[in-house]
């Protein structure tokens, strides 16, 4: 291509104090040449002038859209780059198409302009001192020029577009903001890498290791290390090295070195639990950023619904960016997985625990393995939804920040931003806010806006940085059942109330603690477990008065909350709620000693009610059963308290331990109306397998409802040979009489009948003939085959007659050939 | 039958064997044909039931006997499903509304209602109505108790109610004064002891006359109990000896042992140790009214003159607070206290007087 004849369109802008300057230059330029400045100035002016485009010409935003118009000119001049071989006459604008060559110019109202093309003498030398250029450096100078102005450009776009997309206005004021006041400081100051995290370094360490656990699969490292690491592990138990001990105290749920079948180390989750603002979050993406992953980040503010929960873990565990040019795997962070759906966390454990032997080819959800690391973060780690990640996953307990190192961080935050502090009052706050890091520097960033001084009072008097978090149960019954030491514990998280620093001398009078109180047990929240660990615990505690009336009073306050309680739930009546904690109040002032305090946790009730729904079940199954004539007359309370106490004294008459045959009228008799009750009450004998060997039992156990641990009384219990052999006798009576009656269901009967036959096949099979019975056994186990064709009918006509028996010998038969009719069996 | 409770229980009127004066009262009004909703009330073991059935065969003839189980379902308002099953002949449908714990008016005003809404095609051989017994009526919620008057009267034509309960204290006057209450009371031991007499001799068991006395009185004139009793005395030791051991439901003795615990000691200890054996008396399901009653009689033994009056008048108290509340523990425990206290001072100032 002859450079003489080609047109090179090019435009420069440049930004300098609110001007704008756009070049256009043609052909190969020297060094910023001034005369091609200067052209396109006048054609700038020109194109302004003549138009009336632009109103406000210094209006910034104007210019911007200028900027971008002259972006797309930049792409249009390229475009006609072919159209403007021609030296052509330089001389104005048009609106239409000129004849000769031109550069079509847009306006920010989209006017389209052509600028016809002149060939004047500047533009010939311009194109030979380039050739003379062009020799010396080896990349022309107008290249580099030209990608000098392009990534001016692109910045100020970039720039402007920010600006634009942000503002939306026309605020010249904004960009006068310092960019790095909107920053919060927590992000300002959030540590940059491993060494500056605040939170244990043990904690820290295991993360990182567990983390380093997958180098072997996501980037084929060796890890070889970890295998000393493993083996020191196993060491570590024999050595006593101090130092070792530190460090082994710094692992507490362990990691397991070992690797599975495909190279994931075992535990594929970490999970992070501690209270909020003590860095997990930071100290995640920092540790995977360090590691050479690219943090996938889920919170809870992301769609957490099944399918999403689904796509989100396999496109980010399986997917890579391909933007970026340095390519890091991917690691999946899920924040506050706590408040996820139980469904999503089972589907995240299942996916987990998916292994390699069961993946099947066909469908395409079980496709999915993971391939990378998931670390989950929570506040609250015993929430039930998390029960199943709980056993798979690597548990790292965080523990509060130790507040000293907080606050010497904070010392340092504070000087560098120029706010005066002494470090008791850096130290107050950070016990304020429990070690709440976040919280600490959201405090401090509000008052570096409003001052620069951070005082031991300013902190106490403030509210803010205080959390009404939830106090565990225990935290609570102990605040409610103790009373506070005259020592003011100044250190005492647990009463972080900016009231009491104000009123300190007054916290042990009693109306300081009984606002303390009510306020305590307001927060509690879960007022019935509060009473009920009130009510389990407070009978346990000193008593001091010997008439106990605090007893009876604590008492009537109860059946107060009761009532109330029963109110609020019946009816919906939630006025009353506001009453209740003023029961713990009564509590508190009449039980609240010095003495330290055991407080257990109230099972009683819930073991208590446990009981009683077992109870309650046996004794429906057991009615349900019941014939409708006489269930009529009988309900579950006459049962309870009446009939079971006698009817267990009834089902267990004394008997011999001899031979059925032996037995004498009254026993025969006992046995019948047993046999008769436990029939028409529902009632059968079971065999249970138990710790010391079988037991027959009764069924439903009833027997444990209406028998109490009463000492005095002698019991009279059937042996357990009476039992089976009742047991027997039942189930016989029993198909006598469903076959009596109706027959209804057939596979039960079939079952006894079959136990029967079985029973019997033991008699002598030709003392059955002896008798003279027409029957004989068919070859073939004939007799099994009709009981499972003609069922309960048939079978109950082979009971009632002699039962047929027979014996059946593999290979040979030693029965009696005859012919044998259906009809004789029948 | 098996048990002789259920084995010679009376089917008609001309059967039973006490308040016959009663019974030819009933006889007379269900005989003319129509009659209202009647109120059965008594206490436990008295015949209430046994009434029940004499009226039906009377109004049906024996067909009332051949009864089938029916289930039901309902949906709340809320969608949850409730399931009860009703047991009744093609005459008469009997309801336990009790059985669904809090969900009882639903059930009330379904089931009545699809009873009710279907008449008797042959008014000529038949009766023109259908009867509904509810049982338990006194363990309805308020709820249901309002929505049972009005479906009352209002299908007062296609079905009469017979509803049965131990009292009628917790039947709210407007229901009270829609029925014909009829008081079916307890037989007196007399009369138990001659129906024990009378069984006896069915079974062909000779039953001394001394024996048959103390069964009944230690009945509490129960006379299911006695029956079960007589039957348990036979299965243990027979022939009869007049100074046999009668049998005692384990749970009575468990109370009675509880009560003298409270009585002997007052300390929060013992209430700690008392609290167990509540623990166990309810999860055995044993109502908190019957060991509120329990407890109150066997510590009324221990107290006397001015003191039986106020100990019994807290546990009325307490018993009262019971059904406004919802945890009965509570409510046993605080009475306990309270007793422990009340009766700790009468013994202090005896003392004291002891000592002046």
């Amino acid at each position: 291509m002859d450079k003489d004849l080609d047109l090179y369109i090019n435009v420069k802008v440049m930004y300098n104090d609110d001007d704008l300057d756009i070049e256009i230059t043609g052909g190969v330029l020297p060094s910023g040449s001034s005369i091609a400045v200067r052209k396109i100035d006048d054609c700038k002016k020109r194109l302004f002038e003549e138009n009336d485009l632009i109103e406000d010409e210094h209006s910034y935003v104007d210019d911007i859209t200028t900027i971008k118009e002259t972006n797309r000119k930049k792409q249009k001049l390229h475009t006609i780059d072919v159209l403007s071989n021609k030296k052509n006459e330089f001389t104005r604008y048009h609106r239409t198409i000129p004849n000769k060559s031109f550069v079509v110019l847009t306006s920010h109202s989209n006017e389209r302009f052509y600028l016809e093309l002149n060939d004047d003498d500047n533009y010939k030398s311009l194109a030979i001192t380039t050739n003379k250029t062009q020799s010396l450096l080896k990349i022309s100078i107008d290249e580099l020029m030209d990608q000098h102005v392009r990534k001016k450009l692109d910045e100020i776009s970039a720039e402007v577009d920010n600006i634009i997309v942000g503002q939306q206005g026309k605020q010249l004021e904004t960009n006068d903001l310092d960019f790095e006041e909107k920053e919060l400081w927590v992000d300002k100051f959030a540590p940059k890498d491993f060494c500056e995290l605040l939170s244990d370094i043990g904690i820290n360490r295991t993360l990182l290791e567990w983390l380093k656990l997958w180098d072997y699969l996501v980037f084929n490292k060796d890890l070889s290390h970890f295998r000393q690491l493993q083996n020191r592990q196993y060491n570590q138990k024999e050595n006593n090295n101090s130092i070792k001990q530190v460090k082994k105290s710094f692992f507490p749920s362990g990691v397991q070195y070992e690797l599975d079948s495909i190279k994931r180390p075992q535990q594929k989750v970490a999970l992070l639990c501690g209270s909020p603002g003590s860095g997990k979050t930071t100290l995640a993406q920092i540790v995977a950023r360090h590691a050479g992953y690219n943090i996938i980040e889920m919170n809870a503010s992301d769609d957490r619904s099944i399918e999403a929960f689904r796509t989100r873990i396999e496109s980010s565990t399986q997917m890579r960016e391909i933007l970026n040019k340095t390519y890091r795997p991917n690691c999946l962070l899920i924040d506050e997985i706590d408040g996820a759906p139980t469904q999503s966390i089972q589907l995240l454990v299942d996916l987990i625990n998916r292994e390699h032997g069961t993946t099947t080819k066909n469908s395409k959800n079980n496709s999915f393995m993971l391939y990378r690391p998931i670390i989950c973060i929570c506040n609250d780690l015993y929430v039930p939804a998390l029960k199943s990640l709980r056993q798979i996953a690597l548990i790292l307990h965080f523990p509060r920040i130790d507040h000293q190192s907080l606050a010497k961080r904070l010392m340092i935050i504070a000087q560098q931003s120029n706010i005066t502090a002494d470090l008791s009052a850096i130290t107050s706050l950070c016990l304020k806010s429990v070690c709440d890091v976040r919280s600490c520097l959201h405090f401090m960033q509000f008052v570096a806006k409003c001052g620069t001084r951070i005082d031991r009072k300013l902190v106490d008097s403030s509210i803010i940085g205080v959390k009404d978090s939830q106090k565990s149960m225990f935290e609570v019954w102990n605040e409610i059942l103790q009373a506070p030491s005259s020592k003011t514990n100044q250190t005492s998280l647990v009463l972080e109330d900016p009231l009491i620093r104000m009123q300190k001398k007054n916290s042990t009078t009693v109306t300081r603690r009984l606002q303390l109180i009510e306020m305590i047990s307001n927060l509690g929240g879960g007022n019935d477990r509060l009473y009920d660990g009130l009510f389990e615990n407070y009978l346990t505690i000193n008593h001091r008065d010997r008439k106990l009336s605090s007893l009876a009073y604590a008492n009537s306050w109860l059946l107060f909350y009761d009532i109330l309680n029963k109110e609020v739930y019946a009816q919906q009546n939630y006025f009353f709620w506001q009453f209740l904690p003023y029961t713990a109040l009564t509590f508190h002032l009449l039980f609240a000693s010095n003495q330290p305090v055991q407080i257990k946790y109230p099972q009683k009730q819930v073991e208590m009610n446990t009981k009683h729904r077992t109870y309650l079940s046996s004794i429906e199954t057991m009615l349900e059963g019941i014939k409708p004539s006489l269930r009529q007359y009988i309900n579950s309370t006459t049962l309870v308290l009446d009939i079971l106490p006698y009817m267990i004294e009834i089902l267990q008459p004394r008997l011999r331990p001899t031979n059925m045959a032996l037995f004498t009228a009254k026993e025969k008799d006992d046995i019948k109306t047993l046999i008769d009750v436990m029939i028409t009450y529902n009632l059968s004998y079971t065999q249970q397998r138990l710790a010391d060997g079988a037991a027959i039992v009764l069924e439903p156990p009833v027997d444990a409802v209406a028998l109490f641990a009463v000492d005095q009384k002698q019991r009279n219990t059937l042996s357990f040979s009476c039992r089976q052999m009742i047991s027997k006798e039942l189930t016989i009576e029993k198909v006598k009489r469903h076959i009596k009656i109706k027959p209804n269901s057939t596979s039960s009967a079939t079952k006894i009948v079959d136990k029967i036959t079985k029973s019997s096949t033991r008699k002598d099979f030709f003392a059955k003939f002896k008798l003279g019975t027409k029957e004989s056994t068919n070859t073939r186990g004939n007799v099994t085959s009709t009981e499972n064709q003609t069922g309960t009918n048939i079978l109950v006509k082979i009971i009632e007659k002699p039962i047929i028996t027979f014996q059946y010998n593999e290979g040979f038969s030693d029965a009696v050939r005859c012919r044998v009719k259906m009809q004789d069996l029948l | 039958m098996s048990l002789w409770c259920d084995k010679y229980r009376p089917k008609t009127f001309d059967e039973l064997d006490y308040q016959h004066e009663q019974a030819e009262l009933l006889k007379n009004i269900v005989s003319s044909g129509d009659f209202p909703h009647f109120l059965i009330y008594g206490p436990s073991g008295a015949g209430k039931k046994t009434r029940i059935t004499c009226i039906l065969n009377e109004l049906y003839g024996p067909g009332v006997n051949t009864l089938r189980l029916e289930n039901h379902e309902f949906q709340t308002p809320a969608g949850k499903k409730i399931d009860i099953t009703t047991i009744g002949s093609v005459y008469h449908t009997q309801v336990n509304p009790s059985d669904v714990g809090i969900q009882d008016r639903l059930v009330i005003q379904e089931i009545i209602k699809l009873i009710a809404q279907t008449n008797q095609i042959d008014t000529q051989q038949q009766r023109s109505f259908k009867v509904i017994v509810l049982v338990e009526v006194d363990k309805l919620t308020k709820d249901a108790q309002h929505a049972l008057r009005r479906t009352m009267e209002k299908y007062v034509a296609s079905c009469r109610l017979i509803l049965c309960c131990n009292s009628t204290s917790r039947v709210i006057p407007a229901i009270r004064s829609r029925c014909l209450s009829i008081r079916v009371a307890a037989p007196t031991i007399k009369e138990i002891s001659i129906i024990l007499k009378k069984v006896a001799n069915y079974e062909s068991l000779n039953l001394p006359n001394e024996l048959a006395n103390r069964i009944s009185e230690k009945s509490n004139r129960n006379l299911r109990r006695a029956l079960l009793m007589v039957q348990t005395c036979a299965t243990q030791k027979y022939p009869f000896t007049n100074d046999q051991v009668i049998a005692e439901p384990d749970w009575e003795v468990y109370l009675r042992e509880t009560a003298r615990m409270v009585a002997e000691q007052q300390t929060p200890y013992r209430i700690l140790e008392a609290r167990e054996r509540l623990y166990e008396l309810l999860s055995h399901c044993i109502p908190a009214e019957v060991i509120f009653k329990g407890l109150l009689e066997e510590l009324l033994t221990t107290c006397d003159g001015q003191l039986k009056i106020e100990i019994t008048q807290i546990a009325a108290e307490y018993e009262h607070r019971l059904r406004q509340g919802q945890k009965e523990i509570f409510h046993l425990e605080a009475f306990i206290a309270k007793f422990m206290i009340v009766y700790k001072t009468f013994l202090d100032s005896a003392m004291g007087e002891l000592f002046d």
